[in-house]
């Protein structure tokens, strides 16, 4: 644990964080408000070699320290000339005994290498990616530990642990397949495959049950007591005709057992899952994410992204086509109304995409992992009590 | 910290533009250096079944095992493995353009064994237990929006353990298997309902392939990758001074994997350790032609309409890859991964099964929990005037 030099600057109701653990970083992917009342974020990178770090901001003390190096702690370097541990995506999960768990993924280059393909290299000793690697952070301390391989040869962007069988689950990249992993014996288990492009989220209820959706949106469960799959009637809502291709669901966030935020990829919708609700739960669709809807023209909507539900009363998310700056909008989930409330558009650097957001723990401010058009590592700060939007 | 710099040359100012990244999966230089998808040929998919008319066999009873062409290549048949094992059959006609169910081999269970006799009579084999099978397709009727099948028979046979491998003698319908257990060649006729335990083979329990390599010969891999000719007519074992094709050191960790056989009596095969190899049963001849890719395993071979082998190389849970072999100028071709956008977007990475359909087609079976019959279109070969 070792402390980091970073710099505030402020923009209005916003303020962004920027600091160099490692030159290569150039994005951030995971965000984890901790119940410790800290600020746990991923610096990654996508287009260089790097190992991925994990961070974790104070806000009381406003510090900032460097937990581990993932490649550094699995001996796993970034300039091996393997596919490095470049990233931790949106796999950082907090239990009840005060650990924070996390797991690494892949999208950088070998090291000196422009190219990623981790098809091509899959399951290569010397070029190909090793695997997930899974971590703990004792959060009392912030010691962190390594806690083995969860997934061999593929990354992880998703992850979910269930603590009564102390075991996690995840979803691999790029096969798309569900594994067990066994967090006592460090014992990783393939249970099956779920898609191909997509689906490469899971979440929890409060049974333990794994909720996902293959690539044509629809939901599967997967119940690790019994081991046994089912498939859902429930659907990602979509635009009508195009069910088959892409419409996953992403960026699902629990905020309460019967509140899971969550986004569509292909049809740039919004809305919650219940999975509290009924056999298989329900989903209460607010439309599109992007007020103004789909032109109908393009590809798809805008991305939704990174909701964080506030005060029970709305979510505050990302929105944008891709490569366009990224809105800042939000939901009145009663009114129904959307609000754009600015564009992400920092020191002449926009925001390509917010990958994951959690609101800290003043319960005023909005923390969002950001990718952004300059490839600068930076972690966008949203002071909602000096934000004006439509109350 | 030292920076990348090789990959940084993409950089410039206090930055790179992410959406120039080389990195991207859309570029020419990706498509040109790192694109790991067949880019010879076409590819389609077919899933094993569709609502309505042929209900599908459901996820986690899909992986397919085994595939082989019916009478006269009009229909593929295949078997798939898991929480149920299926028999089904594809319908390439028009007419029809679909998986059929055909029914259920067994539960928790495994099927690799696959072949046609003469008369269009399927017989297979079914683990655990290595259960006989056997299934006349004769009445079997399909269009798009009605199929009917026949009863899949099971005569009562069986081999006592799961069987390794095994092979279809076409003119009898007798099953030459070997016992994963006892490394037994098994001779199985389900007329006279019988098993005739014809000799142990050491070490063949470890094989995944026996192959007819005619005169009535059945060929396998024992004890350090040899080669081993059994004669069915006088039941006479030989071990013979041939061993199949190996890094050097490694030939006790090498067995038969995969193996065809040519209209002209050539064996072309594969070995658990991914090389690959032909056999002149009359010469007693092997000539090895390395390995298609960087991993182990040879796990399907066919022999494609156009003179040319294809194959799936590489082990379960790694990516398998097609590839091409024309023995004619030795060429051997990594093809890459199975992929199609339409009717689905799916990436095939696990194939267990392959086989030749009526216009040389080469049929694919897919083999995870989610599994799909997919269908690869070698290019047109013939010059244009």
């Amino acid at each position: 644990m070792k402390p980091v030099e970073f710099e505030v600057r402020e923009h209005g109701a916003f303020r962004v964080m920027t600091w160099r653990v490692d030159p290569n970083h150039d994005s951030l992917w995971a965000v984890h408000a901790g119940s410790d009342g800290r600020i746990y974020f991923s610096s990654c990178s996508e287009g260089r070699a790097s190992s991925a770090h994990l961070l974790r901001f104070d806000p009381a003390e406003n510090r900032l320290w460097d937990l581990l190096d993932i490649g550094e702690l699995a001996d796993d370097p970034y300039d091996s000339g393997r596919v490095p541990q470049s990233k931790i995506h949106t796999c950082l999960r907090e239990t009840s005994v005060g650990y924070l768990y996390g797991v690494s993924h892949c999208t950088a280059p070998n090291f000196g290498e422009k190219l990623f393909e981790v098809n091509g290299t899959f399951g290569d000793p010397d070029y190909g990616f090793r695997g997930s690697q899974m971590f703990r952070v004792k959060m009392a301390t912030g010691e962190a530990e390594y806690a083995g391989l969860a997934v061999p040869f593929e990354g992880c962007r998703s992850m979910e642990i269930v603590e009564r069988l102390n075991k996690a689950y995840l979803i691999s990249y790029p096969r798309h397949c569900l594994y067990e992993y066994d967090l006592e014996k460090r014992e990783s288990r393939l249970i099956g495959r779920v898609g191909t492009w997509g689906g490469f989220e899971i979440f929890s209820d409060s049974s333990d049950r794994l909720y996902g959706s293959y690539d044509d949106g629809r939901f599967f469960r997967y119940d690790p007591a019994r081991g046994e799959f089912e498939d859902l009637a429930m659907r990602v809502p979509g635009i009508p005709g195009r069910e088959r291709l892409y419409n996953f669901f992403f960026f699902a966030k629990k905020f309460r057992p019967d509140f899971v935020a969550a986004t569509g990829y292909y049809d740039g919708r919004l809305f919650r899952i219940n999975p509290e609700h009924g056999t298989e739960g329900t989903i209460e669709d607010y439309g599109f994410g992007w007020p103004w809807g789909w032109n109908g023209s393009d590809w798809t909507p805008p991305y939704v992204q990174s909701p964080v539900l506030y005060k029970d009363k709305w979510i505050f998310y990302g929105c944008n086509t891709i490569w366009e700056p990224t809105q800042l909008v939000v939901l009145d989930i009663k009114a129904g109304r959307k609000e754009v409330l600015a564009t992400l558009d920092f020191d002449g650097n926009p925001t390509a995409w917010l990958s994951e957001g959690a609101l800290g723990p003043d319960g005023e401010t909005l923390y969002f992992a950001e990718v952004n058009m300059k490839a600068v590592p930076r972690l966008i700060m949203v002071d909602l009590k000096s934000l004006q939007w439509r109350k | 910290m030292p920076e990348d710099d090789g990959s940084k040359k993409q950089a410039s100012g206090e930055g790179y533009h992410l959406k120039e990244s080389e990195t991207m999966a859309g570029t020419a230089e990706f498509r040109d250096g790192a694109f790991a998808f067949i880019t010879d040929g076409s590819v389609a998919l077919r899933e094993l079944g569709h609502y309505g008319a042929a209900p599908p066999i459901p996820n986690g009873e899909s992986a397919i095992t085994a595939l082989t062409p019916g009478a006269g290549r009009k229909k593929i048949y295949g078997a798939t493995s898991g929480k149920k094992s299926h028999l089904f059959y594809y319908d390439p006609s028009p007419a029809a353009e679909h998986v059929v169910d055909i029914g259920v081999l067994g539960e928790d269970a495994e099927c690799w064994i696959l072949a046609a006799d003469a008369n269009g009579v399927l017989h297979g084999i079914v683990n655990p237990g290595g259960r006989v099978f056997s299934y006349d397709p004769r009445g079997e009727f399909s269009v798009i929006w009605k199929y009917e099948v026949k009863p899949i028979e099971f005569p009562g046979v069986e081999l006592g353990e799961d069987a390794a491998c095994g092979v279809v003698e076409p003119e009898s319908g007798k099953i030459y298997a070997v016992g994963r257990k006892s490394s037994a060649l098994f001779e199985v006729d389900i007329r006279p309902k019988s098993v005739r335990r014809l000799a142990e083979i050491e070490g063949a329990g470890k094989s995944n392939a026996v192959v007819l390599g005619g005169h009535g010969n059945i060929f396998g891999s024992c004890r350090n990758g040899h080669v081993f000719r059994f004669a069915i007519a006088s039941d006479s074992l030989e071990i013979l001074d041939l061993q199949l094709p190996s890094p050097k050191g490694m030939e006790f960790l090498n067995h038969l994997d995969s193996a065809v056989c040519g209209e002209q009596g050539t064996i072309f095969a594969g070995t658990t350790l991914g090389t690959i190899f032909r056999l002149e049963p009359a010469a007693l001849k092997v000539t090895g032609y390395g390995r298609p890719v960087s991993d182990h395993r040879i796990r399907a071979l066919t022999l494609g309409k156009d003179g040319v082998v294809y194959g799936a190389a590489g082990s379960p849970g790694k990516n398998s890859h097609l590839f091409r072999w024309d023995p004619r100028t030795g060429e051997v071709k990594d093809l890459g991964l199975p992929m199609v956008h339409f009717p689905k977007n799916w990436v095939c990475y696990d194939i267990s099964a392959l086989a030749t359909g009526p216009n040389g087609e080469i049929y694919i079976g897919e083999s995870e929990r989610i599994s799909n019959l997919m269908i690869y279109y070698p290019p047109a070969k013939t010059a244009i005037e």
